[in-house]
């Protein structure tokens, strides 16, 4: 690897620049969308915002150097695990207790429904790509 | 998992983004595995190896426990 010690010696700087572009897209996409609904043109806008998007995608798909290492995939693993694990205890401790409730003459508000018919779709959606990868890997 | 990569690095002169930049990680991995809060994957195991010219097990051995 001592050919790649050579040739990589700037790879930080490059790595960072790459990430700073990134999170810059990402910045003026949402600061431009916010401007947009401020001067009520919210195609304008979405329009911005979509191609912030873009460019935060096409910095990260085709940059020459790794923007994000094996660690970092590593901790967004463990991090999406643990958020898994938080949103798995609130359906099941809350989802069943919904009917109790409204039994009792309690109607929860819709944000909550919503968000807990969300983390059900969520829920699904992650056993069916458990499943689709056991197939398929 | 242990290692003594912390050693072989400031043996071989190198800063932690020499390294960083010789096996493609960032430095904060290169940081993470020395203090042993990251255990790196096989490929980059064997990238390390082959940077310093040896076997994985010359840079990496089991924890005390045997549990890592």
């Amino acid at each position: 690897m001592t050919t790649n010690a050579a040739q990589g010696t700037n790879l930080p700087s490059k790595r960072r620049k790459y990430r700073y572009a990134m999170y810059g897209c990402l910045a003026v996409g949402i600061a431009g969308y916010l401007l947009g609904l401020q001067v009520e043109m919210p195609l304008a806008a979405l329009a911005v915002y979509w191609a912030a998007f873009l460019g935060f995608l096409g910095i990260q798909r085709g940059s020459s150097v790794t923007i994000y290492d094996e660690r970092h995939h590593a901790l967004e693993r463990k991090a999406a695990k643990r958020t898994i694990g938080v949103v798995g205890a609130v359906l099941i401790l809350v989802g069943p207790a919904l009917p109790a409730l409204s039994a009792a003459g309690y109607e929860p508000p819709t944000l909550v429904l919503g968000a807990l018919y969300g983390y059900a779709a969520m829920f699904f959606l992650l056993g069916a790509f458990c499943i689709g990868m056991r197939c398929w890997k | 998992m242990k290692n003594d990569l912390k050693d072989r690095r400031a043996g071989a002169g190198e800063s932690q983004a020499d390294l960083a930049a010789a096996v493609d990680v960032t430095r904060q991995t290169i940081n993470a595995i020395e203090r042993d809060r990251y255990d790196p994957s096989l490929e980059l195991a064997f990238e390390l190896a082959d940077h310093y010219d040896c076997a994985i097990e010359d840079i990496f051995s089991p924890g005390a426990d045997g549990s890592e």
